[in-house]
């Protein structure tokens, strides 16, 4: 009984489908060839780490889309942060070994540690 | 020329020529200090060689605070001692956690020997020199020290836990060499 119930609503989901496409393309020319949409679908927005070690970030650059979240993990032995070069748009302030930070950057930038000066990253926003 | 001149460059070359050989002092001192044909340390000589060399430095950055007005230099001495006053912590939480007493020994007392001459030298200093002379010792003091650790604390350290702690610093102790060689490079260019 469950089974000829299962094999009954596939039959229903199939007659349906095929009513939409025949009648989906009205306003179209219709050619007699099938007519495909492709829809980029929407970036989901994600989260990416960065690890601190080493006196690194690691990694050093990272490619992300509009509206993703990095975040900083400092695993060395001393304090560090990270600060949006030239002029400091964003700044975790001072992170002790085991602090995390987040930050959703809306456009690409170098970054550093103002601690450590030569540690130096770049986040490239697409 | 006018006498004032004159009397400007003589004083300004006999300030790069102190501060030259001040540098060539200090580079011979630490090379001594490390060097003494790789002595045999134990865990505990080797924990307090740790520890002196690390204070050495948080000693020097005190000095820094006090005699210089350069922002480079004083946020570079911020730098240095807290991230050695921080590994002297986690230095002497291991040693406890370990059971072990750091021990004085010839290298350690070298150290000391060495900072009491460099200390003396640039207490005597002021301004552009004093900035130079503390830059300068600061890039050789880390040579020395990175190279220590490398060659002879590294190598001859018997605990896992205590070898592991010298690995992770000397990432910290490059990481300074390359931030004092750009503050020196900086002093160069002027």
């Amino acid at each position: 009984m469950k089974n000829l119930l299962g094999a009954g609503s596939a039959f229903l989901l199939l007659a349906v489908c095929s009513l939409t496409v025949a009648c989906g393309t009205t306003d179209k020319k219709d050619t007699g060839a099938p007519q495909y949409e492709v829809v980029k679908p929407e970036h989901v927005a994600t989260s990416v780490a960065v690890t601190i070690a080493q006196m690194k970030f690691s990694p050093d650059t990272v490619n992300i889309e509009k509206g993703d979240t990095l975040v900083f993990t400092n695993k060395d032995m001393v304090d560090h942060d990270a600060t949006a070069l030239p002029d400091s748009a964003w700044t975790s302030g001072p992170l002790h070994t085991g602090d995390s930070w987040k930050v959703v950057p809306d456009k690409s930038t170098d970054y550093f540690c103002s601690i450590h000066v030569v540690m130096r990253g770049r986040i490239s926003v697409k | 020329m006018h006498n004032q001149t004159k009397n400007i460059m003589r004083n300004t070359a006999s300030t790069i020529k102190r501060s030259a050989t001040l540098f060539a002092l200090s580079a011979f001192l630490y090379a001594g200090a490390f060097a003494q044909d790789a002595p045999k340390l134990t865990d505990p000589e080797i924990a307090h060689v740790a520890v002196t060399a690390n204070q050495i430095d948080v000693d020097y950055a005190a000095i820094a605070k006090t005699n210089s007005k350069n922002k480079d230099v004083i946020h570079f001495a911020e730098t240095m001692a807290k991230d050695h006053t921080g590994v002297i912590k986690q230095a002497s939480e291991l040693a406890a956690k370990l059971g072990v007493t750091p021990k004085d020994n010839a290298m350690s007392r070298s150290l000391k020997e060495g900072e009491a001459k460099t200390s003396k030298m640039l207490r005597s200093l002021k301004g552009a020199a004093f900035d130079k002379a503390y830059i300068d010792n600061e890039v050789a003091y880390h040579k020395a020290v990175i190279d220590a650790v490398k060659n002879v604390l590294i190598p001859q350290t018997q605990n896992a836990d205590l070898k592991n702690l010298l690995v992770t610093v000397t990432p910290v102790l490059e990481s300074h060499l390359a931030h004092a060689e750009m503050v020196q490079k900086e002093f160069a260019a002027k």
